[in-house]
């Protein structure tokens, strides 16, 4: 599919350069449906860039000297330079931008791809190419200031017509700032599922709107220069890059099968950059396939099932209760194999994914294991659990705020009781279970937690908010606050890839330095001894993703409560 | 349809050419870490005290590094990780370039691949990561806990940090107790055969 089109007519190849290379250097403001031999030679681009297969079929081939000749999608130019064409940092190595505006527009070829790893190497002022100069980059390794490029860098055997194809592609490829995006304001959305409780769903909401209300506070934008910079470098600065955030609270109504058309009917009315956070407690589906359709980043959501199947818009926290099944299914099929495991759950989708599938992790193992589903609206009691024996272990799905029901219960004689703390949604468990239950607890521990949560709770103190569900306000928390850090990098490169491309490669990094900044600071105010290790500024003991990784925290510990009520953990950090 | 704006243009902008010029002056600091050229390799030989920890070969299997990598065997190691998408496919095309030439060797080198993402590159992926370049039975990959990947990376100077700040070094042994030689940059598989045959040569 084509995105961001920037092109006028022209009906043949070669003159579609020259119009393409005159265009680049023009503000566009209005946009003409380019005709379809234009859409052919792009989309012939596309493929070239995205697949490596060339117009004929065949696969791109790419030679680098004394390594290897790469093939297909193997020598694919998205593979170093990223579906936004904005290139990247690994290391020493600046992978150049290619998208249009760098390689065509002079104007635009200034700054580009601020990466702190890369620090000042961010000028990347050089001529424009021409159709000619960018040939003999793509074919001999040359750049246009007749300087050998990397090694990296394969020489590409490219007839003339895939030249002109590829050369189509990237002319209009991240030209122009994304949709809900304009000179001053990034329009974002947050999406509310019906079934959340009102109480998270006001919490959630304040995390989240006072945290940008804060933002915009310290926003300069171009045209309104007055108040406290928030600027994190000297390049937003002068390029005046900054923008302030506009928050659309979608909130969905009725049955998820109704939701797709909600979200499409929102987003004509009020076209979004991104959606920050969002929040449910049942299925996220619809979300989720609605990003991936629109091409729109679904930024970090609060949600205890996200979709897996590979994809590209969404970015979660973790893989929740199926990361968590997973975790508990490494518990359970090592040493020490439980006989038989009776799972617990409501009809929701949530808690019988959840269970089904750590019953086929289970059965795989050849342990024992039996569902049972307690009906919508039934009472939760000893009763409704079922005939159990001493040898079972039990296995609750069910949501934080159906654990009280559960607390007047007392907890039948088993092998183990295990919880899932992802659908825990601010409420603990009762004191007649702490006794005998076990957490699966995808998160860091609490007592771990308190010098990475620092400035959370700090923060929620000042803005007089009370912490009615932790994870879910310290994730919304920290959901605007990689935001604005991310986007504050890309400058004036306000593209939708770019920012998933940017979170991809930064979220580790940016994690390890914050937390060092935070330690360092509280230890300049004298609030803490030099021993404390910081490692995170999250709930979770460390946040990384890599290219087309989509769960930032892979693990979860099995954790108790003690004799003294603490939260401790059973196992080492599980990564299944 | 979408209408597209474009930033207005800073060129007839006195300010803007101001703010260019800054740029210019202040920001201006192009190096080129990289060059084709081999002979900006310079082997250094080092000698690393190796930490005692268990990791995970692709195979599933939990195994004592120490035990690993002092196996007898020539090693050739070098560090990567599968969702890695500019520097370690070449890397990877490099050792499986070595492979094959290893192949023709009567010297046969034990290749280890270690993954400084390791909480994601299960030994799972590894398995997948090192089908894609046909890694053969002398070519084993490694993961293991976020600590164990550190205190090896630690160990040989590599660790940088963050995995996105790796940079592209393969180590070669002779034999257990024999120092280490370093190779930095983009070494081509010929390159590295060369200072293998010079390694063996010496022992």
């Amino acid at each position: 599919m084509l995105k961001n089109y920037s092109l006028l007519a022209g009906n043949t190849p070669t003159p579609i350069l020259i119009v393409l290379s005159l265009l680049a250097l023009l503000p566009i403001n209005a946009v003409a449906e380019p005709p379809s031999t234009t859409i052919n030679l792009i989309e012939q681009g596309q493929r070239i860039y995205q697949e490596g297969t060339l117009i004929s079929g065949k696969p791109l081939e790419g030679f680098r000297n004394g390594n290897a000749t790469l093939k297909g999608t193997e020598a694919a130019c998205v593979n170093c330079h990223r579906p936004s064409g904005m290139g990247s940092v690994e290391g020493d190595i600046l992978i150049a931008p290619i998208a249009g505006n760098y390689l065509f527009n002079p104007d635009k070829v200034q700054v580009t791809n601020m990466d702190p790893r890369s620090g000042k190497k961010f000028n990347q002022a050089h001529p424009a190419y021409t159709e000619d100069s960018l040939a003999t980059a793509i074919t001999a390794g040359i750049n246009n200031s007749g300087r050998n490029m990397l090694a990296l860098m394969p020489h590409y055997a490219l007839e003339k017509q895939d030249m002109a194809a590829l050369s189509a592609y990237l002319h209009q490829l991240s030209s122009t700032w994304s949709a809900g995006v304009d000179a001053e304001t990034i329009h974002l959305a947050t999406v509310i599922t019906p079934d959340v409780e009102p109480q998270r769903r006001k919490a959630f909401l304040d995390t989240l709107r006072l945290s940008i209300i804060q933002k915009n506070g310290s926003t300069a934008t171009a045209s309104s220069k007055k108040g406290r910079h928030h600027m994190t470098s000297a390049a937003e600065m002068v390029l005046g890059t900054e923008r302030k955030w506009a928050l659309h609270v979608w909130e969905l109504q009725g049955t998820p099968d109704t939701w797709t058309t909600q979200l499409n009917e929102k987003l004509h009315n009020q076209p979004v950059f991104a959606l920050l956070s969002g929040v449910t407690n049942t299925t996220w589906e619809p979300v989720h396939n609605f990003c991936e359709d629109k091409h729109i980043p679904c930024w970090f959501p609060s949600v205890a099932l996200p979709v897996t199947t590979q994809s590209f818009y969404s970015l979660y926290f973790s893989r929740g209760v199926l990361l968590e099944a997973d975790a508990l299914a490494n518990q359970l099929t090592g040493t020490n194999k439980p006989k038989r495991v009776v799972q617990i759950s409501r009809a929701d989708v949530v808690s019988t994914q959840a269970a089904k599938y750590l019953d086929e992790s289970l059965t795989k193992a050849g342990i024992a294991t039996e569902q049972r589903i307690i009906k919508a609206g039934a009472a939760i009691s000893a009763q409704s659990l079922g005939k159990l024996t001493a040898e079972d272990t039990l296995v609750f799905w069910l949501h934080g705020n159906e654990w009280q029901q559960l607390g007047k219960a007392l907890p039948p004689t088993v092998k183990a009781v295990y919880f899932s703390e992802a659908l825990a949604g601010g409420q603990s468990l009762p004191e007649t279970w702490r006794k005998v239950a076990h957490l699966v607890y995808p998160y860091q521990l609490p007592d771990k937690r308190q010098s990475n949560l620092t400035n959370f709770y700090a923060w929620h103190k000042m803005k007089k908010l009370p912490i009615v569900d932790e994870h879910l306000q310290a994730e919304a928390f920290f959901a605007v606050e990689f935001l604005t850090e991310t986007l504050s990098e890309m400058l004036d490169n306000v593209y939708r890839d770019y920012l998933l491309e940017r979170a991809e490669n930064m979220l580790s990094r940016s994690e390890s330095v914050k937390s060092e900044q935070q330690v360092r600071e509280r230890q300049m105010r004298g609030k803490i001894g030099t021993a404390i290790q910081q490692h995170s500024t999250s709930i979770y003991p460390h946040l990384g993703l890599g290219v087309n990784q989509r769960f930032a925290s892979k693990g979860a510990y099995i954790t108790h409560y003690d004799k003294d009520n603490k939260l401790v953990a059973d196992s080492d950090w599980i990564v299944p | 349809m979408t209408v597209f704006k474009t930033e207005t243009t800073f060129m007839t902008d006195i300010n803007s050419l101001i703010k260019k010029l800054i740029l210019g002056f202040v920001l201006l600091g192009l190096s080129l870490p990289l060059s084709a050229d081999e002979t900006q390799i310079n082997p250094e030989t080092a000698d690393y005290t190796l930490p005692d920890v268990s990791v995970l070969r692709q195979d599933g299997k939990k195994l004592d590094f120490i035990k690993e990598i002092d196996d007898g065997r020539p090693v050739i190691l070098n560090f990567i990780f599968a969702s890695c998408s500019a520097i370690c496919p070449m890397l990877s095309h490099t050792f499986s370039k070595v492979q094959a030439k290893l192949g023709l060797n009567d010297k046969h080198a034990h290749l280890m691949s270690i993954s400084i993402d390791p909480e994601n590159d299960t030994p799972t992926k590894l398995t997948e990561h090192a089908k894609k370049f046909g890694a053969g039975t002398d070519w084993d990959h490694y993961t293991g806990t976020t600590e164990s990947s550190t205190s090896i990376q630690k160990a040989f100077n590599v660790y940088r940090g963050d995995k996105m700040n790796h940079t592209s070094v393969i180590l070669l042994r002779a034999a257990p107790s024999k120092p280490w030689l370093r190779l930095e940059g983009f070494v081509s598989p010929d390159k590295i055969m060369g200072e293998y045959d010079n390694l063996n040569q010496q022992q």
